[in-house]
């Protein structure tokens, strides 16, 4: 097993580059007795072109670690920084602006809006970023394409299945070309085979050269898609490691 | 981002149908509440309304408003003539009078006495070619149309009716504006006037001036009072002093006040709460928008944008309710009981306040976008 402060080999046998360091990072929630630790000093790394799977039993922190890292919560104590950026310098409307131009995100409940279109919905982070309708809608079009959803573009969420919705919430989350792309259970509400189409989706179409991409996941039978998976229990991380050797250990 | 906030409303249409109904129906109940009062408060000095001549108008005293009017003696006009600064003064008849119609109907109404000479105070409008020099054929008068048709049975030029057994001939027709009372108005010369109603002590109900040119009005009323102990008012003057008397004096303001309010009110709710709720059930996606980088100056525009077309939708149609409402009356109410008014200054002030309500209910409901933790959407 890997430690956590050991970067993983590219395929060419060389260092990946750091996108996400946390180093003792600390969060509770809640005051006096009914106080929750709910990340206890967590060290992290995460590399720019891989996939990492944060695995965990419910409430080890696993949320509340993807939370801190891009920038929803603060942290208490310890640090973040995001490709070499201190997450900690950074102060409401300038960290909400460097989220929506260096963060994808894709939520557990996909949190598309009902009221828009899949293609309108996909074109979000654009028209956040200042771009020009028709332009945004237009690369959203050709994701949506590359997503398979070439005829569903006009479909709202509710005439969509979870698969499709899922689809949708990834190209949210990859239109605008981030550097990390952070997935909360993305196949938590789908069924088994539709769950590993769309990892396998996102897989092709996030995990590139100097972007990152963090999986929560309780779903042991998408962790071969994984370059490493972290594992967590109660607050910290407790195994970091290639799919093999953490599965290897488990056995 | 206003093409998101636009479709998010849109796409919601129950509640943007309860948001623009709420701002429709607050618009409608203010603007016709308010146009109502002020045409019932504008009827108060509807006597000055229709005799528009004049600079200054001169009464006995004490004078409460302008239908409370102690009739003085005839040898005033001379004294008033007599004050500096007075170019002309005329003498101004009116009393009610019982008017037996051809039907055998008595009908009250208001008879206005000219100046045999002068005939000023005359109606504001005379219509279809009627001139007010008519009123020196003998027993000649003039008459509201809008009255001549409802309230004295179609009376038309060339037919007679009887004011107190004294035969009267309609010479021509004009437009007044109604006055409280609701009275029709009857314009015949001052001597016959006198003559036709019932006998008093004295007959002069009002002097009408004229100031010379260059003779500010207020300082002429100033001086008319101090030489005849009568009181005198500029046209203005009298007409504040009727409103605040109907103001002050009957329960007018307070009952309109209350419906106005509880009109306001029931609209303001729903307007305001399905605002602020429509916002408060879209805060899991405007939490969403937040953690993809949207910040609160952006969902805050987007929030205002929602609350802004909703009213301008919601006031177009209550201000079209309100003049649809207004046409109606128009038409199918008598004419004594036309009362209401549709003013711009009302459809303005009604904006502005519409206006007002769903920017503060939207930055009431952005009070809790503001704080929301984007934390949110990974729950």
């Amino acid at each position: 097993m890997n430690s956590s402060s050991q970067p993983v080999q590219s395929p060419d046998g060389g260092a990946l580059s750091a996108a996400v360091v946390c180093r003792n990072v600390e969060k509770s929630f809640g005051q006096g007795n009914a106080v929750t630790r709910a990340l206890t000093g967590v060290n992290l790394e995460v590399y720019a072109g891989e996939m990492l799977m944060l695995v965990g039993p419910s409430g080890c922190g696993k949320t509340t670690l993807l939370s801190v890292i891009a920038g929803i919560l603060d942290a208490d104590n310890g640090s973040v920084e995001l490709f070499n950026r201190p997450m900690g310098l950074l102060r409401g409307a300038e960290k909400t602006r460097f989220r929506g131009r260096f963060i994808g995100f894709s939520f557990q409940q996909f949190n598309l809006l009902p009221q828009l279109t899949a293609l309108e919905n996909a074109g979000i982070p654009l028209l956040i970023l200042g771009w020009p309708r028709k332009k945004a809608l237009a690369r959203a079009a050709e994701l949506l394409e590359q997503l398979g959803l070439a005829d569903r573009m006009s479909n709202f969420p509710k005439q969509l299945s979870g698969g499709q919705q899922q689809r949708v919430a990834f190209a949210r989350a990859l239109i605008h070309e981030p550097k990390l792309v952070v997935c909360d259970e993305p196949t938590s509400a789908l069924d088994g085979r539709t769950g590993e189409q769309v990892i396998a989706a996102l897989r092709q179409m996030a995990v590139k050269p100097g972007r990152a991409v963090i999986v929560v996941t309780h779903d042991t039978r998408i962790f071969h898609f994984a370059d490493r998976i972290a594992r967590m229990d109660d607050g910290r991380i407790v195994d970091t490691g290639s799919v093999k050797t953490m599965l290897a250990g488990e056995q | 981002m206003n093409f998101v906030a636009m479709k998010m409303l849109v796409g919601d249409r129950v509640k943007y149908a309860g948001i623009i109904i709420g701002v429709a129906i607050a618009t409608f109940l203010i603007s016709q509440q308010l146009n109502i009062f002020i045409g019932l408060m504008a009827s108060t000095y509807g006597l000055v309304t229709n005799i528009s001549t004049p600079d200054v108008w001169v009464t006995n005293r004490p004078m409460q408003d302008v239908d409370d009017l102690r009739p003085m003696s005839g040898s005033e006009l001379y004294r008033v003539k007599a004050v500096s600064g007075v170019l002309w003064a005329a003498r101004l008849f009116r009393q009610t009078v019982q008017v037996r119609l051809h039907s055998g109907k008595f009908e009250t109404c208001m008879l206005l006495g000219l100046g045999d000479q002068s005939l000023v105070g005359g109606p504001p409008a005379l219509l279809g070619g009627t001139r007010l020099r008519s009123l020196r054929i003998s027993h000649g008068i003039i008459v509201d149309a809008a009255y001549a048709k409802d309230k004295l049975q179609g009376i038309r030029p060339g037919q007679a009716m009887q004011i107190n057994g004294h035969r009267a001939v309609v010479v021509g027709l004009c437009r007044t504006a109604l006055s409280f009372q609701g009275l029709p108005l009857i314009y015949t010369t001052y001597s016959r006037a006198a003559n036709w109603a019932p006998a008093q002590r004295h007959q002069l109900a009002v002097i009408l001036v004229k100031a010379r040119p260059g003779v500010n009005p207020q300082a002429l009323c100033g001086r008319i009072e101090a030489r005849t102990g009568l009181e005198a008012y500029t046209r203005r003057g009298i007409m504040n002093k009727t409103f605040w008397y109907y103001m002050k004096s009957t329960g007018i303001p307070i009952n309109f006040g209350i419906t106005i309010s509880l009109g306001a009110l029931v609209g303001i709710a729903i307007a305001a709460q399905t605002l602020y709720q429509f916002t408060h059930d879209n805060l899991r996606y405007l939490g969403t928008l937040k953690a993809m980088g949207a910040t609160d100056m952006v969902l805050a525009r987007m929030v205002l944008a929602q609350a802004l077309l909703t009213g301008i939708l919601g006031f177009g149609i209550g201000i079209g309710l309100s003049g649809g409402s207004f046409i109606l009356i128009m038409h199918f109410t008598p004419v004594s009981q036309r009362l209401a008014a549709f003013l711009p200054q009302v459809m303005i002030g009604t904006g502005l306040g519409m206006l007002v309500i769903v920017v503060a209910a939207s930055l009431f409901s952005l009070i809790s976008v503001i704080r929301l933790e984007p934390a949110v959407v990974f729950k």
